[in-house]
């Protein structure tokens, strides 16, 4: 009788905290309130800055201010307290060519550590360059500097935090945008003479009040997901394409771990680019997955009867155990694409307009070299388990993250064969900063064209082979899982490059 | 006076609980093929807090698991409930859907792995002690739900990540109630 008692105790003291019948809807709008409270007022700003969307380089130079800021947002007529560069979704595109030198006066008006990740650019890994490992505080200015490598291949890159434990956190709340280098592949006649269109492909997990979701509260395991899923901060945003033309679509998924499996009505698409690097020739595809962290660059031909044409989300199972489970009820339904990725997701719309003279696919973009043969082979296996001191985490050759360690080291100018190796359940997106690389096979069927590449999805069960350059820059890096709650949890290593 | 007493000696069971659990270590193999690594020299030992026995049961303990080969967490939840004094026949499928399908649970409430006992279902990383209590009470439902893989469940503990979650009961009609929820543990 006793012993029942206790246990009673035992039990309300520490399991039953709340009431009965509430389930998990929790209050995250007065965490929301906590981190933007008077201790962070809001920092008056330049407000020809604020409405920026698109800053080029000038005279060889790329100067600008950053500030991520917490921000109230229209999403779809409502609105949503979200993380912003500059109090846009998504951040202000950045634009620059070979040679130029970037400047960028970053201010963090968040209430936690933050830092930027140049996703794809090839600069210095170390100082006011892509410098992951830098904690700029609250309130903290920093002035990144670096140039654009005459080795850089022209393309899409982008920006985000990438503060260990904090990244999927902050990449969820908004924070990113694109980071643009144009180069040969832009002079090319029928390229040129396309329409060119960005896509940055956001989702946030939103409460009915417009919140975002605590951490705490997401499906961690499987990386979080949002409810609300936005193309440059629009819901089902809407982009013409001219009769007999070509449309460029540039697709950046700056989601924190959402695929997404690219479906156009009737068109398919003519890969030319991916992540930040063109192909040899256009690739043609009735599909295309874009795994966080990915970007591609698609033509699109005008050839079908005008009209409107719907870009889709088809689904797409990274995971095998459900796991999205729960968050139906958790979260509330607002919009009505509450997404469990078991039915198609509306993302764009395509409008026909007048009719042009008809543009021709390009034949031929830029030819890619091959690699020379790997000084070196390594294996990186990819799974989840538990591991000594810190339980559940995610692991990379079966351990964890570990900050003051180095996971690898290579040596400049030498190439590398990395065979990444997925043994879990669920499906990972490799990415190495500061260097591309080429994909040679997956389960050892070679890779049907040349690419290069910077992320790569290696899906359960796969093996990956890349081909890898340590060109130009030494210092000490990362390379991770850009599912980014896995990152957060463990599945990342730290890469230094060390002179020869 | 009976309660009065609770009040006092409960600081004293949890701290007798921590000391007993520091003998246990984690050290637990994702797939058959993954190297054990403990090369943190100082690594802290993990307890769990679950494996303390809450609730009395006198009931059936015979509980079939089915559980993919690869799932880890899965072994840990069955250790778990064995710690509680289930007896586990644990089955490893690589058709973890047909199972979720025979035993109607629909996709917001699945997880890893899917247990049977008296004919109810016990989905995901649910607490023994809520098992106990409610085959204790019986009633009318399909079975128990913790969906998804929360971090600080049984079998996914995660240092000091400990994320909220419920334990949800489900019936034949689709109606899904909350059993237990743990926002702070």
């Amino acid at each position: 009788m006793r012993n029942i008692n206790l246990y009673q105790m035992n039990r309300r003291q520490f399991i039953i905290i709340g009431t009965a019948t509430a389930g998990i809807a929790l209050a995250s709008h007065q965490i929301f309130q906590r981190i933007k409270s008077d201790q962070f007022p809001v920092i008056k700003t330049n407000d020809s800055l604020d409405s920026q969307k698109l800053i080029v380089s000038k005279n060889g130079l790329l100067e600008t201010t950053l500030e991520a800021n917490y921000q109230t947002i229209n999403l779809g007529g409502n609105n949503a307290y979200l993380l912003t560069y500059n109090r846009q979704i998504p951040g202000p595109r950045l634009e620059a060519r070979l040679g130029d030198k970037v400047r960028i006066h970053f201010v963090n008006n968040l209430s936690q550590p933050t830092n930027l990740h140049y996703h794809g650019l090839h600069i210095p890994p170390t100082g006011k360059g892509d410098n992951v490992f830098l904690h700029i505080k609250p309130k903290e200015k920093i002035t990144y500097e670096f140039d654009i490598s005459p080795n850089q291949s022209p393309g899409i890159a982008w920006y985000h935090p990438h503060l260990h434990e904090l990244t999927a956190e902050q990449v969820s709340g908004g924070l990113a945008g694109l980071f643009v280098i144009r180069g040969q592949l832009d002079e090319i006649p029928e390229i040129k003479a396309a329409k060119e269109e960005f896509l940055v492909l956001q989702d946030f997990a939103l409460d009915d009040e417009g919140n975002l979701f605590p951490s705490n509260q997401m499906p961690l395991m499987m990386g979080r997901e949002g409810n609300i899923i936005t193309v440059n901060g629009q819901i089902n945003p809407s982009f013409s394409i001219s009769k007999n033309g070509l449309l460029r679509l540039r697709i950046l998924n700056a989601s924190s771990s959402r695929f997404y499996q690219l479906f156009l009505e009737s068109h398919p698409f003519y890969l030319i680019a991916n992540d930040g690097a063109s192909l040899e020739k256009p690739v043609e595809l009735s599909e295309l997955l874009l795994t966080p962290g990915e970007r591609v660059e698609l033509l699109i031909k005008g050839d079908q009867i005008p009209g409107q044409y719907v870009l889709r989300s088809l689904p797409y199972n990274r995971g095998s155990m459900g796991m999205m489970g729960g968050m139906g009820r958790m979260m509330g339904n607002r919009s009505g694409h509450f997404s469990n990725n078991q039915k198609p997701i509306i993302l764009a719309t395509i409008n026909y307009n007048s009719s042009v003279n008809l543009i021709n696919l390009p034949t031929q973009l830029i030819p890619i070299s091959s690699l020379p043969g790997p000084q070196k082979v390594r294996r990186f296996e990819l799974n989840h388990g538990m591991f000594p001191g810190m339980g559940m985490a995610f692991l990379i050759n079966g351990e964890p993250y570990q900050e003051n360690y180095i996971q690898t080291q290579v040596t400049v100018n030498t190439v590398e064969d990395w065979e990444l190796i997925n043994t879990g359940v669920m499906d990972h997106p490799f990415h190495v900063h500061i260097n591309k690389f080429q994909i040679l096979s997956r389960n050892g069927i070679p890779e049907p064209y040349k690419t290069w590449k910077d992320t790569v999805l290696v899906r359960r069960g796969e093996t990956v082979r890349i081909r890898i350059a340590f060109k130009d820059f030494i210092g000490k890096t990362a390379y991770h899982c850009h599912i980014l709650d896995h990152e957060d949890l463990g599945m990342m290593g730290n890469l230094e490059i060390k002179s020869s | 006076m009976l309660k009065s007493f609770s009040q006092l000696i409960l600081p004293i069971i949890v701290g007798l609980a921590v000391v007993g659990m520091i003998g246990t270590v984690y050290l637990t193999q994702t797939t058959g093929e993954q190297k054990t690594v403990n090369n943190l020299a100082n690594s802290t030992i993990l307890a769990s807090n679950w494996d303390s026995i809450n609730e009395s049961y006198n009931g059936n303990k015979e509980m079939t698991v089915y559980r993919s080969p690869s799932c880890g967490c899965c072994g840990l939840w069955v250790e778990h409930a064995e710690k509680h004094g289930f007896k586990i026949k644990d089955i490893k499928t690589d058709d973890m859907a047909s199972i979720k399908q025979k035993y109607q649970i629909t996709s917001d409430l699945e997880s890893c792995h899917t247990a049977i006992i008296d004919g109810y279902v016990m989905e995901g990383h649910i607490p023994a002690d809520d098992i106990k209590q409610f085959l204790t009470e019986k009633p009318n439902m399909i079975g128990l739900s913790v969906p998804g893989m929360p971090l600080g469940t049984p079998g996914m503990e995660a240092g000091e990540k400990k994320q909220p979650f419920a334990v949800f009961a489900f019936n034949k009609t689709g109606a899904i109630e909350v059993f237990q929820e743990y926002q702070n543990y």
